[in-house]
Formats: structure tokens, sequence, C-alpha cells
């Protein structure tokens, strides 16, 4: 076998498919309840013996004496770990009728010659399972002068059915695990207080307080077995059976037999049961030779294992209990064995050292040291590191293996300085930048030189600035105009020529100009353009024929505000900061009814939509639009719905509607070189288009 | 006097600019800097002397009674002051979703009796000119360029239908294309204004070497 854990279902080994259940497994678990499920130890998943949950019920056999089953342990090891289960028997009664008889344990230290002859007998056949398996009763057949002497000289008691143990028959370690209140005349209830020796009154009396192990101190592997809950000593030892380690152990001689006394009325403790369940499993579940060597060498590993599988009552002792059942077991398994320096004697003497089947560790590493010296085969780890292994797979061979060698071969190369060339003064990439900045400067500034070079060539007809001319043309004297400077500072070079421009018109028109801004710096650009523009006209005064009205805040819903409510009367303006009541002829804002036109100068698209979208539809107003050239295509969107009557795009819109209100002025000249930096970016382009073109060419061709 | 210094203040922040032309100077850092301190600046005062002034505390001080309703915009306006500290950011949540919601129910209800359904009756023409061919037949295409569907299995007059709107689409997103070159025509010459007046500015106002 590999040694490798499995779990407690698996019957063969998931690593190497070895068998993990001996062939000669009882067939009696077919009819027997399933065991409850026991986490541990990781052996074939033997059904539990189905005597083992009755037994607790039987009658007690004969009291045994304690050195006669020294080989306890040991056979305790040739069972499956499933038997051990000393609380749940006791727990939960069996429903089924008690099995009548049980072999108690074999007296002698020896292992018995029924027992060695089991084990030489031919393993039971695998059909086994499937025939019907007469009564755990009439399993043992063993002659009776195979017996042991102490077993024969037992009258066999009478088969009683099973029953739930009476409380009162629990003994006292076992309430005590319960939890429920200790009884004192429960623990021996055949046993007065007179039979019961000093040494043990003692114990019972305080047996949370007085340990009976030796003071010796413990190494921390071994603490977890000292809390075991002890069990009250089951089989009676004589005096002249008993080691003399046991011997000085006891306080006093004449106390020996009193834990067989405890359980008269058929309460066992756990390790009486499972003496009898290894006794009850013996002739039909005990395996052969070949079949022990396989599971049986598992049983080390799984007790060194975590604690998870470790059982319950060993696992979970129940605290202060630390009794005198350490010093029943040492004296059965191994009194031969001479403890260290550090480990007692009684501890040292539980070690599994002695084998009852010759060549069961065979395969396994012998200890040279620690608490287990001498064994073999304890540590299956080191057994399974041992065995041979399956070949480990071929791996494929790298891509980069082949190549390897010229890495290497570079790494191993010596050093060599390398040569590092003159440096060489930095030479700057040549670009058609500078040339690009040339040619747009002289576009630019040539012009404002030559003024007539390109703005003769300007057409108004049919145009957005002919239809906003018309449009303002047409406004009959002193009606209300509403202009909203919607732009800033960064595009009062292009704007600024068309609000000057319109503002002229209007003054020339004898409209009424009230200016607003969705914007904050817009109130200032209108004072500016306003002032210019009343300046330059000489008969318009602020108040009376201007006004700025200022900043008009909330954006969407301040212009939704506005074109529903129309200016408020407290609003204040911009110069003089006095509210609308203090301007008695714009008095009439109030309404848009009354606003013959709304001009927005938009620097960007967003103001625009803004005043399409929250005005227009609102308060139904003629709406017209200077805007910038990157505003044109929205602006001409508008225009072709019919939503605004006419726009001016740009610094090109403002010549036009230069020339249209015969007007000439700033935009005019700007417009020729407008034109003149326009024809420089078309060649610009075409020519940076062909070079690369005629590049590319070149490229290919190479 | 103060008109020259503003000229020359002009001046040299134009100057300033410009000097992005040689790369990424410091000297153009410093104007824009300059630029967005004076506009934050210039913004906030706005916003404390034109509308917090005389729209909220001037009528609330005036006749608190009266204006009562005016103490709803200001407990918006202070929880929004929350948002300067993480912790107590989340009372200032509901400033915010108020302004969310009315922006965006007006932006939205603005947009669709504003733009979308005048722009569609626009587009309702008659075909008796080559404009208004156009018109139709780019409209048309540039919505079917946006149409990324097909149906799985087209036979018959579907699967001619289904090659006529894939051309159309085509055809479309050219006229897209055209429509993003005149924006961006429009941009360039919009920029191109700036210029000349910056370069009319300094000719004039600054050098007045042009009369």
């Amino acid at each position: 076998m590999c040694s490798t854990p499995n779990t407690v279902e698996n019957v063969f080994c998931s690593k190497c498919g070895a068998r993990l259940v001996p062939l000669s497994v009882a067939p009696t678990a077919e009819k027997t309840p399933p065991p409850a499920p026991i986490k541990g130890l990781s052996l074939p998943a033997k059904s539990a013996e189905p005597a083992a949950p009755a037994a607790k019920e039987e009658p007690k056999p004969a009291p045994v004496d304690e050195t006669q089953s020294g080989d306890w342990l040991a056979r305790l090891r040739a069972i499956t770990p499933e038997e051990e289960t000393p609380e749940q028997p006791i727990t939960a009664p069996s429903p089924e009728p008690t099995a009548p008889m049980r072999e108690p344990a074999p007296a002698s230290e020896e292992t018995p010659t029924w027992l060695a002859r089991l084990r030489t007998a031919p393993p039971v056949e695998e059909a086994a399972p499937t025939e019907p398996t007469p009564p755990r009763a009439e399993a043992p057949e063993i002659a009776e002068e195979d017996l042991p002497d102490w077993l024969r000289s037992t009258p066999a008691p009478p088969a009683q059915p099973a029953a739930p143990v009476p409380a009162e028959e629990t003994p006292s370690w076992m309430t005590r695990s319960r939890g429920e209140p200790e009884r004192a005349e429960t623990a021996s209830p055949a046993v007065s207080k007179d039979e019961i020796p000093d040494w043990l009154r003692d114990s019972s009396a305080a047996p949370t307080t007085e340990p009976a192990a030796p003071t010796v101190e413990e190494p921390d592997w071994f603490k977890p077995v000292t809390n075991v809950p002890q069990v009250p000593p089951s089989v009676p030892a004589t005096e002249a059976e008993m080691p003399d380690w046991l011997k000085s152990l006891k306080p006093k001689e004449e106390e020996t037999a009193a834990p067989v006394e405890t359980a008269p009325g058929g309460v066992v403790s756990p390790g009486e049961e499972l003496l009898e369940s290894l006794e009850a499993a013996a002739p039909t579940a005990l395996p052969t030779e070949a079949e022990t060597l396989a599971w049986f060498s598992e049983t080390p590993r799984a007790e060194v294992s975590e604690e998870e599988y470790l059982p319950d009552w060993l696992r979970t002792p129940p605290s202060g209990e630390t009794s005198a059942a350490p010093v029943e077991t040492p004296a059965e398994v191994a009194p031969a064995v001479e403890p260290t320096a550090q480990v007692p004697e009684w501890i040292a003497a539980l070690k599994p050292v002695e084998q009852p089947l010759p060549g069961a560790f065979e395969g396994g590493p012998v200890e040279t040291s620690g608490p287990l010296a001498g064994l073999r085969g304890v540590l299956p780890l080191a057994t399974a590191i041992i065995e041979p292994h399956a070949p480990p797979k071929p791996v494929p061979p790298s891509p980069f293996k082949k190549t390897a060698h010229i890495f290497e071969s570079i790494l191993t190369a010596p050093a060599i300085a390398p040569t590092v060339p003159a440096a060489k003064p930095k030479r700057r990439a040549w670009t058609m930048r500078p040339l690009i900045y040339l040619l747009m400067v002289l576009a630019v500034l040539i012009p404002f030189f030559v003024p007539d070079i390109a703005s003769s060539s300007l057409r108004t007809y049919g145009t957005p600035a002919a239809d906003f001319y018309d449009a303002i043309q047409t406004l009959p004297p002193n009606v209300l105009v509403v202009l909203s400077f919607d732009y800033d500072p960064g595009g009062a070079g292009e704007m600024d020529l068309q609000a000057s421009a319109l503002v002229r018109h209007l003054m020339q028109r004898r409209a009424k100009i009230a200016a607003i801004s969705t914007l904050e710096v817009g109130p200032q650009i209108a004072q500016r353009v306003l002032d210019n523009a009343a300046r330059a006209a000489g008969n318009y005064a602020y108040g009376t024929n201007y006004l700025n009205l200022g900043y008009v805040p909330g954006q969407e819903a301040g212009l939704a505000q506005l074109a529903t409510a129309g200016f408020a009367p407290t609003t204040r303006d911009f110069s003089r900061n006095q509210t609308l009541d203090k301007y008695p002829e714009f008095g009439n804002i109030r309404n848009w009814r009354n606003v013959a036109l709304l001009i927005e100068l938009a620097g960007s698209a967003e103001p625009l939509q803004k005043w399409m979208e929250q005005v227009q539809p609102r308060a139904g107003v003629k709406i017209a639009a200077g805007v910038s050239a990157s505003v044109e295509p929205r602006a001409r969107m508008y225009r072709d719905a019919r939503q605004l009557t006419g726009f001016v795009s740009g610094l090109i819109g403002a010549a036009q509607y230069e020339i249209l209100s015969n007007q000439r002025g700033l935009a005019v000249i700007s417009a020729g070189a407008q034109s003149l930096a326009q024809l420089v970016l078309v060649g610009i382009i075409l020519l940076g288009n062909l070079v690369y073109w005629v590049s590319r060419g070149r490229g290919k061709a190479k | 006097m103060t008109d020259q210094i503003g000229v020359w203040v002009g001046a040299i922040l134009t100057l300033l600019v410009f000097s992005y032309l040689l790369g990424d100077t410091p000297l153009f850092r410093v104007a824009q800097a300059i630029f967005v301190g004076v506009a934050i600046g210039y913004a906030a005062t706005a916003a404390v002397y034109w509308v917090l002034l005389p729209r909220l505390f001037d009528p609330l001080f005036a006749d608190p009674i009266l204006n009562s309703y005016l103490v709803i915009p200001l407990a918006l306006g202070l929880l929004l002051l929350t948002k300067l500290r993480a912790s107590w950011a989340p009372l200032g949540n509901s400033s915010i979703a108020f302004l969310f919601g009315v922006g965006s129910a007006l932006a939205l209800g603005g947009a669709l009796g504003g733009t979308l359904l005048p722009q569609l009756s626009a587009t309702v023409v008659p075909l008796d000119s080559l404009e208004n061919f156009l018109l139709v037949l780019g409209t048309l295409g540039a919505l079917l360029s946006f149409r990324f569907v097909q149906p799985q299995s087209a036979r018959g007059g579907t699967h001619a239908l289904e090659t006529i709107g894939r051309g159309w689409g085509y055809l479309g997103r050219w006229f897209i294309l055209i429509a993003f070159g005149a924006i961006f025509a429009s941009t360039a010459v919009s920029r191109v204004s700036i210029l000349i007046n910056r370069a009319y500015f300094l000719l004039h106002d600054w050098i007045q070497v042009v009369k």
C-alpha cells in the first residue's frame, strides 16, 4: 500500500488502488444498522461490528485479571477503528436483543491459541459477505480448552434482552462526561464503602484534584493523552499478576477489583466494551496475516495524524479529570519498555512496542530516537517518502531552450568596454513649422497694410447676414430689442466685430437696446460694446436708450424662468445697480410680447442651443443670432428650420453686415486678412499632402 | 494713462501666449495661470454681487416673512458646502440631486421641443429642388449609417431593402464626414479670426503702425 490517507468510505486506495477493506470482513454488517459515522482513521470502511453496540447491554463478564490482558492494546490494533467508539454504544442503547455470549478477553499475556489458529487460518472468501451471517452469539466457535483459564472458570452470563442502561447504573465517570451531577452510589452500587480500598476512595472522593499519574513532567505531545477521561479499571488484577511498576503506584495493596464491581448490571466501561468487541470480532473479522499487514500498517499513522482523527472521548477530555486510567493501560501494553529520561515510566509504557503480528511493520524504517525508538513503520509519511514513486511526467521542451545557449554565451563572454563614439552636436530635426508660421504671419499682416486686397470680393446677397440685416431694417423705431452677450474675452476678437456692427445698426434704427448675458463675464463685454457704440452714435444715453441688465444665472433654469415670467421688477442693471422700476423706458420688458427681436451673440454652441430650446418655444419671440464661425453649422441648422430669423457668422459675417449697413470698418479690413489666411491654409494643406504622397511613393520604390 | 497700461498689459500677455509657438514655455504657463485665475476670481465676484446679494440676502434681510421661501435655496446652498469635507459630503447630495434633476428635466424637455421636433419637421420638405433633395437624402443617409444591426435571414424583397439601406447608409456616412469637415474648417476660421484680432491689436493699439 502507498500509505496515502483515504476517507473512511473508501474501499480501495484512491492513489494506488490497493484494497483497503480486508476480504474477511464479517458479513454480519448487513444485518446490523449502519454504525455512527466515525471521524478518524483512514482505515478500511468495514462496517462496524454489530455486536459492539449490543455488547453494552450484555452482562458483565467475569472479572479478568488486568495483567492477563496485557496484549489487549496489541489486539486493539487488529480491530478496525469503527469499533473504537466507546461512548456511542453506551449513550444509544441498541434496539436489538443482546447477543448472548461473548468471549471475554484472553487473560494471558500472549496471544491465545485459538486466536493464533485463526490468524493462520485461510482468509474468508470474498463471497462471504453475501451469505447470511449467523448471529453474533454463534460466531465464536472456540473449544473450551482454548479458552483461558479465567474464562473457563467464569460462568456464562445469561442472555438478556437489550435494554437501555439505567441511569443508576451509569458510572460516575460517564455521568460527569454527560454533565450530570455525579451520584456516588451509581459508581459502584454493589460495593460498599468498606470494600473500596482507601486509595480508591480517596481518588473517587476527589477525582479532579488528585491525579493518579506520576508527577513526572509530561512531554507536550502526550498531554492530550493524559487528559483522556478515565475509566475505572474494568478488570481486577491480582497482586501476583500485577507488574512491579503498577504496584509501586498503588498507595496501598489491597485494592484492585473495585472498579470491576462498579458495573455489575451490565454497564461497561469503554475499555471493556472495546475489548469485548475485539473478542467478538476475532473469529469472523480477524484478517489474515497478509491483509493485516496492509491495513494495519496505517494504524500508527492515523494515530499520529491530526487531532481530528482521534476518537471523541480522547479528543475532548473532561476538564480536570486525570484518573488512574494511564495506570491501567501501560501495564498491559509494554511493561518491559524502558522509559526515557523525560518520559515517565507509565507513559513510556504506552508505546506500542510489542507487536504481536510479526512482520507487520517490516516495510517501515526503524525509529532510533525519541519515545518511538525501536518501532518500525510508525511514521508512515517516512515510508511514503522512501517508497518508489511514479516517474515524473516528461516536461515538454521549452521553445527557448534551443536559443538559451546564445544568452549563455553572451553571459560568459568577456566584458568589452564599449567604444563610445564622439558625441556629435545635436541636430534639430527640420520641420515645416517655422515656414507655416511665417506664411501665416504674412497672410495676416499684409491686408492691414493693403486694405483692398480681398474685401471687395465679399458677397452679401442671399446670405444669412442679409436676412439678419433685413430683420433689423424692418424694425419700427423705439421697439425693444434684447441682446444677449454670451461670449467670453477669448472669443471677443471675433465676436466684438459682429456686436459692434449690429449695435450700430440698431442705434441707426433708434431701437431701445437691453443687454443681458448668461455668462458672468458677458455683462462687462456688453457694457463696453454698448458704450463704444453709443459714444459713436452720439445721441444714445444709458438708461434711456440702452440698458445693461447684467447676468442671468441658472443656465437652462434661469432662461426657462426668464421665458415664462419675464424680467422681474427687482432686476438690477449692471452699471448703476438700480432696479428695473427706476427705468420707465424699459418697463415693458417684463413681457416678451413687447420684445421685437432677440439677438443671441454666441461664442459657442451651448448658449445658442439653450436659447433655442428654453426661450424660443416658450416665449415665441423672434430670434436672430450672431455666432462664431465654429458655431455656424449649428446656427445654419436652426435657420433652415425657420427657428432663426437670420444669423451672422464669424468675421466674414461681420464684414458682410458692415457692407450691408454701409458702415465699413475693421471687420471689412479683417475679412481681407481672413481670406488671405484661409488661402494660405489651403495651400499649406495641399502642399503637405503632396509631400506626403511623394515621400510615400519613394519609400515604396525603395 | 490707464488705457496705456491696459494696452501694455494686454500686449505683454498676448506675446506670452504667442510664446507657445516655441513650445510649452514657462511664459505661456504664466499667461495661462493669470487668465484662469482672473476668470475664476471674476466669476466668483460676479456670483456674490449679482446673484447672492441681490437675489437672496437682500430680499431675505429686507422682509424675512414675505421672502421666507428663500430659506429653502439658502439651505440647499449651505448643504453644498458640506461637499468640502468627505465625511459631511452626503449631506449635500440632496442639493446636487435637485440641481441635476431640474437641469436634466429642462435639458431633455428643451431638446425635444426646441431641437428634435423642429428639425424633424424641417426635414419634411417637398423634393422640388436639389437643395431639398440633398437635405432629405443626407438626413436619412446619416440616420441609416448609424444602423448597426441587420436581419439574420434576408430573402426576397427584404434582401433588396437591406441592400438599399446599407448603400444609403454608406452615402450618409459621407454626408457626416462632410459635416465634420465643415465644422473643423469653421473652427479653424474662427481661430484665424482671433489671430487677426490680436495682430490688429498689436499693430494698431500697441505699436500703432496701422491706422
